[in-house]
């Protein structure tokens, strides 16, 4: 059989399809990518169990020398990242539960009842894809902080968390409405119509039986609000004081406070502290974090 | 869809009998009016008091020559506008923000099409992959602003401390203290964090696409290779097109990783972009018209640029 020396390797390539050399490449690259960014956290981590003049003598990349949290326990307590963790959750939660119980009262009505304006409306709310908050708010801000100058007893309303929470609100309209339609689109009408020969009234309806058939996406629409407004820092920055800021606020004021006092290790602990709580929920519920991300974009 | 959909539906639904049914139909449907208003009111209001009030405060204001002080807000035609282009600072900014724009998309768009690809091969380790790659879309910007904003550093940052260790001292840069690789670092920054939008949406987008017509094209003969570029992007086009536009959204409005990763717009304004100019003009120096005039240009930018994005990409979409 065997006529020239050259030919058993090459049948033996063929007979091993596995071994592509374009499926190592995936992997080394694929490799590559994950470890930087689990090396650039795994570092962050090492240095939030520094002591200062540690962090400052030694190479970055030294080991500490031993395992201390004291640094945690310091940015929670004397950098105030404990109370602006509080101050986060409430923000986040609240402006995020508001946002789509009013989105889907008006999502359902657009979707499933049919009178003059559906259309409009509809375009209305989806307006706001449009327009970056970020870019209108600024002439908000002093508009709102004008009324409060001239009356002093409204100024807790004017400034800080009220208008906040508000611009919170309205931020996730467009997107939620925009979702959930497509969820209360998608359910048959018999059920109403047979809710309604039941005598249910049409807030019951929509309450007891079209609501909880649409949970799957108001889940994940919440997840993504939450998680938006968890990260957000420019109404923040602009609304709220130093003293109860959201974390990304705090952690952004504690970095500048950092440039001054060389007080680096207890800035990594909270970078830490702000993000494995989010990495962590991401992990538990990706499935839903998927879904509720691509729904907005590809419909489906 | 839903299982239960059908389920209940099917056990509650009534004998038809025409009559009552147009009377119950239409009853229903004029009793259900009802509910609009009050459906309707609360996001309603606070979409408009909080959106679109903003809006029309912005345009408004950027005719006049505001200071920030009560709603005194003199009239002052199209002069901040004027104003602008003469600026030199503004049209230092408006470059950067474009260049921003171009570098970031070019960072953000092989690498992402690539993960999302292999994303959805039939690999091992996938979903550990996958979680590894969005992860950074999940955190705060502030937070990779100071992530990257660490590993760059000069003195403990470990890409420099790398780049010695390998021999490449001269290459261990100041990377947010020199003027030409300011700009760059923020965008890679950015980039690395949006890629995650991106790989998510282009790993969806691919897994929409029947296996079988990939099939039938490796049966035809087509290389791997072939395949993605002949049958795979075309398909793919309309998520890519949406990632294009989602882009110009993000990237003309990047503030908080310049504001986090380098003070005052970096050495010699090297990284100021449109954002944090507008930021300080609105609250340093109280000069609200020329802020607002910049934001109605931005709006109008990030709208026209999306929009001749949508139109010349349109097109080229295969339908599937």
């Amino acid at each position: 059989m065997p006529f020239k020396a050259g030919e058993p390797p090459a049948i033996r390539r063929r007979r091993l399809p596995r071994i592509r050399p374009g499926r190592l490449v995936v992997y080394l690259l694929l490799s590559l990518f994950a470890l930087s960014a689990i090396a650039a956290f795994a570092w962050v981590f090492m240095i939030s169990l520094k002591t200062t003049p540690e962090f400052l003598s030694t190479s970055p990349w030294a080991l500490p020398q031993k395992l201390r949290f004291a640094n945690f326990a310091l940015a929670w307590k004397k950098a105030r990242i404990g109370s602006y963790f509080v101050n986060s959750i409430m923000a986040s939660s609240v402006g995020a539960s508001v946002s789509i119980i009013v989105s889907a009262l008006a999502a359902y009505v657009i979707a499933r009842v049919r009178f003059r304006l559906n259309a409009l409306l509809g375009n209305f709310f989806l307006v706001g894809y449009m327009i970056p908050l970020m870019l209108t708010v600024i002439p908000l801000y002093f508009l709102l902080a004008g009324i409060a100058n001239a009356n002093p007893p409204l100024s807790a309303l004017m400034i800080g968390w009220g208008p906040l929470l508000g611009l919170y609100v309205a931020s996730g309209v467009p997107f939620n409405t925009f979702v959930l339609r497509g969820f209360f689109e998608s359910l048959p009408s018999e059920m109403e119509e047979a809710a309604a020969i039941d005598g249910a009234t049409p807030f019951r309806t929509f309450w007891q039986i079209m609501l909880p058939l649409v949970t799957s996406g108001i889940v994940s629409t919440f997840l993504v609000n939450f998680l938006s407004l968890w990260n957000e820092f420019f109404l923040a920055l602009i609304f709220l004081k130093k003293e109860n800021a959201t974390l990304p606020l705090g952690l952004f004021y504690m970095a500048q406070r950092a440039e001054y006092t060389a007080q680096w290790t207890d800035l990594f602990a909270a970078v830490l502290i702000t993000t494995v709580p989010v990495l962590v929920v991401f992990a538990l519920l990706q499935k839903q974090v998927y879904r509720g991300m691509t729904q907005g974009a590809l419909k489906g | 869809m839903r299982s239960m959909t059908s389920g209940e539906g099917g056990k509650t639904r009534p004998p038809r009998s025409g009559n009552m049914n147009k009377r119950g139909d239409s009853g229903y449907a004029r009793s259900r009016l009802r509910l609009v208003v009050p459906f309707l009111l609360p996001a309603f209001l606070i979409y408009t008091a909080f959106s679109i009030v903003p809006l029309v405060l912005t345009v408004s204001s950027s005719f006049t020559n505001w200071q920030g002080t009560g709603m005194d807000r003199p009239f002052y035609g199209l002069r901040n506008y004027l104003l602008l282009f003469m600026d030199p600072q503004f049209l230092n900014a408006a470059k950067n923000t474009l260049i921003f724009a171009v570098i970031g998309g070019i960072m953000v768009f092989p690498p992402s099409l690539f993960i999302g690809w292999a994303l959805t091969q039939n690999i091992k380790l996938k979903s550990f992959y996958r979680y590894v790659a969005v992860a950074p879309l999940m955190l705060s910007v502030v937070v990779v602003a100071l992530l990257w904003k660490f590993l760059y550093n000069p003195v403990f940052g470990p890409i420099n401390s790398l780049l010695r260790l390998v021999g490449l001292r001269a290459l261990a840069l100041p990377w947010l203290g020199d003027t030409r690789t300011t700009l760059p670092a923020i965008a890679l920054a950015t980039a690395w964090q949006q890629s995650g939008m991106w790989i998510l949406l282009i790993s969806a987008g691919l897994q929409r696409i029947s296996p079988d017509i990939r099939e039938a094209a490796r049966v035809d003969g087509a290389s791997e290779w072939r395949t993605f570029w002949s049958i795979t992007m075309p398909l793919l086009w309309g998520v890519l097109r949406l990632l294009l536009i989602l882009w110009i959204i993000v990237s003309l409005q990047v503030f908080a990783q310049v504001y986090v990763m380098v003070p005052h717009g970096g050495v010699a304004s090297s990284a100021e972009v449109v954002t944090t100019l507008m930021y300080n003009r609105a609250f340093q120096s109280n000069q609200l018209g020329i802020a607002t005039a910049m934001a109605t240009m931005l709006l109008l930018a990030i709208f026209v640029l999306s929009l001749l994005t949508n139109r010349f990409t349109k097109r080229q979409v295969v339908e599937f």
